[in-house]
């Protein structure tokens, strides 16, 4: 369970995020839903460890996390959240095998399970791309890439930023459809950003900041 | 371990010029330290090869010893031996058609006389010369000396090499300088005149500081039978002589053989003083290319992670935390000294292997020699220590860029 308490946060004396509250269970589909420039993003990266809040607090399960220990937050990202970019922020250099390994530079070895690998290229269609360099994929091989690596390390929550805005109608809704998939057989928890509501189906819970 | 390392490898691959800009001033530095390192150990090796030579129980003394002090030396030490270090000629007589010339060797005696430039060193021994008894011509008077003439007194076989059967007295002289010095008198070569410069020598030989007793005119004693060739004297001593005693005794003769006596290891020291002082010079101009190549590779860093920052970010979100990007940007910085330094290594070998024959016209083999370890190792160290020296401030800079600033590069 993921808590956030009274959650604030400032970009240059203009005030984002106000006393944000919200509670998401273990197993949800999240929704972030707002108007362009609300802060969604913002409440994202805090939420995905990824950015520091100006006040508040945040609980992943009862840990209160202290986002000035910056050890504990990498490895919390390293071991406890996958995310998926809208801008996919895969290597370009690298490859589709190297690019889906890429936590494993960082963590153990003995926590890579062929079995979740074998699993996600088939059910990702990676099989032919794992050999080209990331650059030349078109956008929705990049962010089938991306999902590859968010998942890779089996995490327990899955961040989102606005993973279709730049995919056509069939690559988002196929994507949408594993993500819930993997909410409920798997119960992730998976935290997605979002100005559509082409997809409010796919939701158990949303937060929508007022315009 | 090794997949940092071979992940460092892939950023270089796929940014090429910037990893080629960055290695480049490595390069050329420890190119510049190893050329001259090696040059430097080249010529001491060399010159002390050609000193090894010499008899550890000689001193060399870069003046001449007069016969008075070989005498006295002989005194402590009966079987040291006296004979010419180096034969080469102090300067050339000739006549102003460069008809006849002779180079000369040996203890000099001037008779002629330049006040502006040496001191007269004893009234007693000009009176001497001033009143010895001619062949022919006349002695200095104090005319010559008042007026500065340019006139000479040589001896009889002197004259006959230069001018034959014509009258000397008249004819001109030159030696090293152009001016021309009009003969005056003719010395006799008999043992009257022998004693009577012999004596003047060793009046001039108890005169310390006076290393020149006149100028510049010159009879040399070796055309006229003296015994030593002088200019510059080995002294061989019994191998059971303490040479420290000898450096003495030979002090005790004139003090001023301080500064032109010199033991084969005294040669070799100030050999390698001076070429550490050269070296010092070019450690120097070493230490500022480094210092350049440095923060040249500070700025290029900089601008590298700049460009990189996604990737950093990229790195941050999955999980990397502050140690692992800095001890990965630590073994890219590492890898980028030890490929330096050894292209560094590489190219300094070339350089020698073809500019050695060409430009120095010594053979590749006489540089080779001084080869060791320390040559490929040392360069390495030192472009290691500098490019993590240098790398470590812009990766510190990199790693605490704020994770959603840096993605928000892309």
């Amino acid at each position: 369970m993921i808590v956030a308490n009274e959650i604030n946060k400032s970009f240059n004396s203009n005030k984002v995020l106000c006393d944000i509250s919200l509670t998401i269970n273990r197993g949800t589909f999240f929704a972030i839903k707002g108007p362009s420039g609300c802060g969604k993003s913002t409440l994202l990266n805090i939420l995905g460890l990824l950015d520091t809040p100006d006040s508040g607090k945040l609980y992943f399960d009862d840990e209160l996390i202290n986002f000035k220990n910056r050890t504990r937050t990498a490895y919390l990202r390293s071991r406890e959240i996958g995310f998926i970019f809208q801008a996919y922020n895969l290597m370009p250099k690298l490859t589709v095998f190297d690019n889906i390994l890429l936590p494993f530079l960082y963590l153990k070895k003995s926590l890579f399970n062929q079995n979740l690998y074998d699993t996600l290229i088939e059910r990702l269609s990676l099989t032919r791309l794992l050999t080209k360099p990331a650059d030349v994929l078109s956008g929705g091989e990049k962010q089938r890439v991306a999902a590859a690596r968010a998942l890779i390390t089996n995490p327990n929550i899955v961040i989102c930023d606005e993973p279709t805005g730049n995919l056509d109608l069939a690559n988002a809704r196929f994507l949408m459809s594993l993500l819930k998939e993997i909410s409920i057989e798997a119960s992730k928890t998976v935290i997605m950003v979002t100005h559509s509501n082409d997809f409010d189906s796919f939701f158990d819970d949303t937060f929508v900041f007022e315009g | 371990m090794l997949n940092i390392l071979l992940n460092s490898l892939k950023t270089f691959s796929s940014h090429k010029m910037r990893t080629m800009l960055t290695v480049l001033g490595i390069i050329l530095a420890i190119a510049v330290y190893l050329i001259s390192g090696i040059y430097s150990e080249a010529i001491i090796k060399t010159q002390s090869d050609k000193y090894i030579e010499f008899d550890p129980h000689s001193l060399y003394i870069s003046d001449n010893l007069y016969s008075t002090s070989v005498d006295r030396l002989k005194q402590s030490f009966p079987d040291a031996h006296v004979s010419a270090f180096q034969e080469s000629p102090l300067y050339r007589i000739h006549t102003p058609d460069e008809k006849n010339n002779f180079d000369v060797y040996g203890v000099l005696v001037g008779v002629s006389l330049d006040f502006e430039r040496f001191p007269i060193p004893s009234l007693d021994a000009l009176d001497c010369i001033k009143n010895s008894t001619l062949l022919y011509g006349r002695s200095f008077n104090n005319q010559d000396f008042s007026l500065n003439k340019k006139v000479a007194v040589i001896n009889l076989s002197m004259a006959k090499l230069l001018f034959g059967d014509t009258n000397p007295l008249g004819q001109y002289v030159n030696f090293d300088e152009p001016s021309q010095y009009m003969i005056i008198g003719i010395l006799s070569d008999s043992s009257d005149t022998l004693r009577m410069l012999e004596r003047f020598n060793n009046d001039i030989a108890g005169i310390e500081d006076m290393t020149v007793p006149f100028m510049p005119f010159y009879v040399p004693l070796t055309s006229i039978g003296y015994k030593y060739p002088a200019g510059k004297t080995i002294v061989t001593f019994k191998p059971d002589v303490d040479m420290f005693d000898a450096y003495n005794a030979v002090l005790s003769l004139n003090y001023s053989y301080k500064n032109y006596t010199y033991t084969a290891d005294s040669v070799l020291t100030s050999l390698e003083d001076s070429v550490a002082e050269s070296n010092q010079i070019i450690n120097l101009l070493v230490l500022v290319m480094l210092l350049m190549s440095g923060m040249s590779l500070s700025i290029i860093l900089i601008f590298s992670f700049k460009e990189r920052l996604p990737e950093i970010g990229i790195k941050k979100a999955i999980g990397a935390n502050d140690a692992f990007i800095l001890f990965q940007f630590f073994i890219e910085n590492a890898v980028l000294g030890i490929v330096g330094a050894l292209f560094g290594i590489v190219l300094s070998f070339f350089i020698i292997i073809i500019a050695t024959p060409l430009i120095l016209h010594v053979p590749v083999s006489s540089i080779l020699g001084v080869l060791t370890w320390n040559n490929v190792t040392i360069p390495i160290l030192l472009s290691l220590s500098v490019s993590m020296a240098f790398g470590y401030f812009p990766s510190l800079w990199a790693v605490k860029q704020n994770i959603m600033s840096v993605l928000r590069y892309e």
